[in-house]
């Protein structure tokens, strides 16, 4: 049957000649967005936290793993980080008990061992000197020699030991300078005894720090890779939901920094929150540790002291979190958008 | 504002898209482009919005050498372009009335000013109840209405449409072709792929056929479509 433009209710296309032909008022519209303000800097910033906070709140699941994944690989480094300064902490000490010990002559007078204190104290910055009488050397002695301190029974009253000066350097790789120079400082001085280093613990030592300082370094740097590999991964994953969006916010026009801008937002978000998560399982387990070092004749040996993770340490470990989260976010949608 | 010259497109290993085209449109000028499905139309339009670039020749748009501006000048290019996609490519965690509105956020303006005047083309579409449902609760018809009002919620100086009555019965068809019409009328360039040839006769603007990559026919407004096929 063929339409009838006469007919009033034909719906063929060829029902309407182009006269007829319904209008909307485009232009009219089109005038009215043509005086529109374009927004302000602040402004943009709120739509991006707004729309991150909304991505978050919408992938409630994946968001939730996104960040359990960054607390969980954060804590881990964190924990190696609490491990290795411990450590390093524990070998720092024993070297400041490595000393260059200067024995002193019976005769030296009280105003003689303060010149002497002073000379030394001119030798360099980070020295410790205490001096240490003959009464104090007998009395730690005696304590050394715990249970068999009995054999010094008889020689008390003499007192063979000699007052010292006892030096400790608070870098345990300059301690052969140290030794070098107290020694040329004091070869002609007559208040002097002998003066002792001992050499071999030293090195021994320095090889201790120097393992677990390298070691740590490496240690840290490899748990890092780990980590961002991990948590790089678990973002694309997340974001692999958000790819059709991507895709259709590039196809229409928006700039690139407004489509990474929320994801890199809503990233740093995940990194910050993982983070703090992070380091509040790692001090659940410091409190662990710390109340079992009174039962624990092992933990006290391998940690004379055990301190929680010093602040600059806690914000390196939030802003790794924060740049993780962001540099994940960064390369998932950049990879969505070469995909394109 | 369109100039191809010698535009061919390969996909790997063998396959050929387009072959040869040249083509020019004017600024004002409405272009339908007809052929069967795999003849090309959609690789022709997605070449003009920079979403595939060409294997040989050069795509000009607006006097800007589409494979030559860099990323930043496509996404500049697309602000000035109005693309209305065969699968309407609305954002799916975002309301209609934010879909159109995208259309205004791609360039900087406010959120208050953008659902203003995207409710205001919503109405005019009749559109207006559904300002606040997301696109997968909508019928194919009504997102592609939701599309085509993401596409002219600002005035384009070019509008590219993949099958725009697709997915709509004629009544529809006829309406989303007077909204394109009635751009065309403001000075917008408009570029139509379609399989509708009934409308292409009926509006009697110009056409061409695609046929395996090759342009087999170019018909003015008075050189019927129909009559010449």
């Amino acid at each position: 049957m063929t339409p009838d433009a006469k007919t009033p209710d034909a719906k063929t296309p060829n029902a309407k000649t182009p006269k007829e032909r319904s209008t909307i008022g485009l232009q009219k519209i089109w005038s009215e967005g043509q005086g529109v303000e374009r927004v302000s800097l602040l402004a943009v910033f709120g739509h991006v936290t707004r729309r991150a906070v909304e991505n978050l709140s919408r992938s409630r699941i994946t968001s939730s793993l996104t960040v359990v994944t960054i607390a969980v690989a954060l804590s881990v480094l964190s924990f190696f980080a609490l491990i290795v300064g411990n450590c390093a902490q524990s070998v720092q000490r024993e070297s400041d008990e490595m000393m260059v010990m200067v024995f002193l002559r019976d005769s030296v007078t009280p105003i003689e061992v303060d010149d002497i204190k002073k000379e030394l104290n001119q030798l360099t910055k980070g020295l410790t000197v205490t001096y240490m009488d003959k009464a104090a050397a007998l009395s730690s002695f005696r304590a050394m020699l715990g249970e068999d301190s009995s054999m010094l029974e008889g020689i008390e009253s003499q007192n063979p030991l000699p007052a010292s000066l006892n030096i400790t350097i608070s870098d345990p790789q300059q301690a052969d300078k140290l030794f070098a120079d107290v020694s040329e400082r004091l070869a002609s001085s007559t208040f002097i005894d002998s003066i002792r280093y001992s050499r071999s613990g030293v090195q021994q030592l320095k090889k201790l720090v120097r393992i677990v300082e390298v070691g740590g370094t490496v240690g840290m740097v490899f748990l890092l890779v780990i980590t961002g590999f991990i948590i790089a991964n678990t973002i694309k994953l997340a974001l692999y939901n958000h790819r059709m969006e991507i895709e259709i916010m590039e196809l229409v026009g928006a700039r690139r920094s407004s489509i990474y801008a929320p994801y890199m937002l809503e990233g740093l978000g995940q990194g910050v929150l993982g983070g703090l998560i992070g380091i509040g399982f790692v001090f659940s387990v410091y409190l662990l540790i710390s109340n079992s070092m009174a039962q624990s004749e092992l933990l006290q040996m391998v940690f004379p002291t055990f301190h929680f993770l010093p602040v600059n340490i806690l914000g390196s470990i939030v802003l790794a979190g924060a740049m993780v989260g962001m540099g994940g976010s960064f390369l998932a949608v950049r990879r969505f958008l070469a995909e394109q | 504002m369109i100039h191809l010259h010698n535009v061919s497109k390969f996909y790997p290993p063998d396959q050929t898209a387009l072959k040869g085209i040249d083509l020019k449109v004017a600024e004002g000028d409405f272009l339908f482009i007809a052929g069967a499905s795999g003849a090309g139309k959609s690789t022709l339009l997605k070449l003009l919005f920079g979403a595939q670039q060409c294997t040989t020749g050069e795509v000009l748009i607006g006097g800007r050498n589409v494979a030559s501006i860099g990323r930043d000048g496509i996404a500049s290019l697309r602000r000035e372009i109005g693309v209305v996609f065969q699968d309407y490519k609305l954002l799916p965690r975002r309301t209609v009335l934010d879909n159109v509105g995208y259309g205004l956020e791609v360039l900087g303006v406010g959120v208050k000013e953008r659902r203003r005047l995207a409710l205001l083309l919503l109405h005019s579409m009749g559109l207006e109840d559904r300002a606040d449902a997301y696109p997968v609760t909508l019928s194919g018809g009504e997102q592609q209405r939701v599309a085509i009002a993401r596409a002219l919620i600002r005035k384009p100086r070019l509008i590219l449409a993949d099958e725009p009555t697709g997915n709509l019965d004629q009544e529809m068809s006829r309406r989303v072709f007077d909204l394109l019409l009635e751009a065309n009328a403001s000075g917008v360039t408009v570029v139509v792929a379609t399989h509708n040839l009934g409308m292409i006769e009926e509006l009697k603007k110009r056409s061409i056929v695609l046929d395996r990559g090759k342009i087999i026919g170019d018909f003015s407004q008075t050189n019927s479509f129909r009559g010449a096929q």
